[in-house]
């Protein structure tokens, strides 16, 4: 994978992530790269946990509704 | 402050360090870190993870002359762990549940409004047959919209070698020796080639992440201001946790596995081995015991079954995981598996060599197991016997070694491949070198074998 090729990642990325936080008093350097990377796979996997909370919910909504009648 | 020295692997964290006072292990809370323990405290969540073994437990020392620094919070006297083990000498189920520990620590943090704000594996040690968190002072409160700042710590000290371990060879566990911080997650991508990437978890936290390092290595980020949602900030602890957890590593064939079925002894002189062995110890009464050459650990089990704290070290990776394995199913408190190899033990590492305890400075040991060991070192090592005295002079302060001849079949084995420039081999050399610098005790003949015990006091320590 080339780095032209990682740019629509990097933009999605910034969509995900904006605005700011104060500095915490980290010890460790959680470095730039580790720090911008995280924010796009927590984002999906956040993402796809969502949908499948309210998947579930969606189903049970249905399941309830199709029994009733 | 008197006799007080410093731990040196904790001088990084500003928020406090260990010492050494009198002998006993004490923990510095700076005053920076004082908000931060209080929370940890009354939020619950120090009892929490204190209940589910997790964090080491301590007391706060009141006696404050201990310590008469300005920046000193607290003092505390956490629960003595007797044998700090490295995460190059763990196997891969060590290694997986101490990064899942982590990661439950982690989770549960969370829930109490804290996070870590570090990750390393170094911060695990195994007590009592389980992994458990050693920095109490690695927690800080949790703000809404923080990014998860151990995570580049996380993928390079668990996730790159268990996913090396997993899908490469045991063997790069290693890496971790010349990698103090870790396996570079672009060598662990490099190594792991592009197969690996049709993993969600490795093509994202060590793919793209060593891509992304990559990507911003010279760039100015402002990453001090970088903000994530609170769900991605879950999110990225989950996929981290099911990564981890769907790991596998199938042990297939071992160097010694076969190694008591294979050897010259009836099942008669196999048993009295063990009678001899458990004499000794009761004799002796040692608190700890170092088997060296363990194999899966049957006579490491002899000691630990009698509530001795042992560790069970070999230098095959497959009988060190079985000797695990077997630990957890008994669930065995008193025993350590461990992988080492002993003509290359480990070494003093980091900053001044002293970060990391070499082995021989971990010791000495109470008491030594060197059985059925003696040849491989003679012989597949060529180290004469005076090499070998020199080393167990340095480790132990009894030793019970097994005497092989040369006429043993594992010895003629070993021989069948080389050249016999062992003329000094024999049992009358062997005595004459370790009775430089050891007592011998009691000398026991193994009926039905040719092999003989030897109780050794090291006349030095």
């Amino acid at each position: 994978m080339n780095r032209f090729k990682l740019i629509p990642i990097f933009s999605i990325l910034l969509v995900f992530g904006g605005s700011t936080i104060s500095d915490a008093y980290a010890y460790i350097d959680p470095g730039s790269g580790s720090v911008m990377i995280q924010g796009l796979i927590g984002a999906l996997v956040g993402a796809g946990i969502a949908i499948k909370l309210y998947w579930a919910k969606i189903r049970m909504a249905l399941e309830t509704k199709f029994s009733k009648s | 402050m008197k006799n007080q020295n410093t731990i040196p692997s904790s001088f990084r964290d500003p928020s406090g360090f260990l010492f050494l006072y009198n002998g006993e292990l004490f923990r510095q809370i700076n005053n920076s870190y004082k908000d931060e323990y209080d929370f940890l405290k009354n939020s619950g969540l120090y009892e929490k993870l204190v209940q589910n073994k997790l964090l080491i437990q301590h007391k706060e020392v009141e006696n404050v002359e201990i310590s008469n620094d300005k920046k000193c919070y607290k003092i505390i006297k956490p629960e003595k762990i007797n044998f700090i083990s490295y995460p190059y000498e763990w196997s891969f189920t060590q290694f997986k549940q101490a990064a899942l520990t982590t990661l439950e620590i982690q989770k549960i943090a969370f829930e109490y409004g804290m996070t870590l704000k570090d990750a390393s594996a170094y911060n695990i040690q195994f007590f009592e047959g389980k992994p458990i968190f050693i920095d109490t002072l690695s927690f800080e409160k949790y703000h809404e919209g923080q990014i998860w700042k151990p995570y580049r710590q996380f993928c390079q000290h668990f996730l790159a070698p268990l996913a090396l371990i997993s899908n490469k060879d045991i063997r790069l566990n290693q890496l971790l020796r010349i990698y103090i911080d870790g396996i570079p997650l672009d060598l662990t991508s490099d190594l792991l080639g592009k197969g690996s990437r049709f993993s969600f978890s490795l093509l994202s936290h060590i793919h793209l992440h060593a891509k992304s390092q990559k990507h911003y290595e010279n760039k100015q980020v402002k990453t001090k201001e970088k903000k994530i949602g609170k769900n991605s900030f879950i999110g990225l602890i989950e996929s981290l946790y099911s990564g981890v957890k769907k790991m596998k590593w199938t042990p297939e064939k071992t160097e010694w596995g076969e190694y008591y079925s294979d050897t010259n002894y009836s099942k008669v002189s196999f048993n009295r081995k063990k009678e001899i062995i458990s004499k000794v110890i009761d004799e002796i009464k040692p608190n700890n015991v170092w088997d060296l050459g363990a194999n899966k650990g049957i006579f490491s089990r002899i000691a630990s079954d009698k509530n001795i704290e042992t560790i069970s070290f070999d230098i095959d990776p497959i009988a060190v995981e079985k000797n695990y394995l077997e630990m957890i199913e008994k669930n065995e408190k008193r025993i350590l598996p461990l992988i080492l190899d002993l003509t290359n033990p480990s070494p003093g590492l980091g900053w001044e060599n002293v970060e990391r305890d070499s082995l021989i400075n971990r010791g000495p040991s109470d008491l030594v197991f060197a059985l059925a060991l003696i040849h491989h070192l003679s012989i597949s090592n060529n180290l004469p016997f005076s090499k070998i005295v020199s080393f167990f002079k340095r480790i132990c302060k009894n030793l019970i070694i097994e005497f092989v001849p040369k006429s043993d079949s594992q010895v003629q084995r070993l021989l069948s491949t080389r050249e016999d420039i062992f003329d000094e081999y024999n049992l009358s050399n062997f005595e004459k070198e370790f009775s430089k610098n050891f007592v011998i005790k009691n000398k026991i003949e193994l009926e039905e074998s040719e092999r003989i015990f030897f109780v050794m006091e090291n006349k030095t320590i």
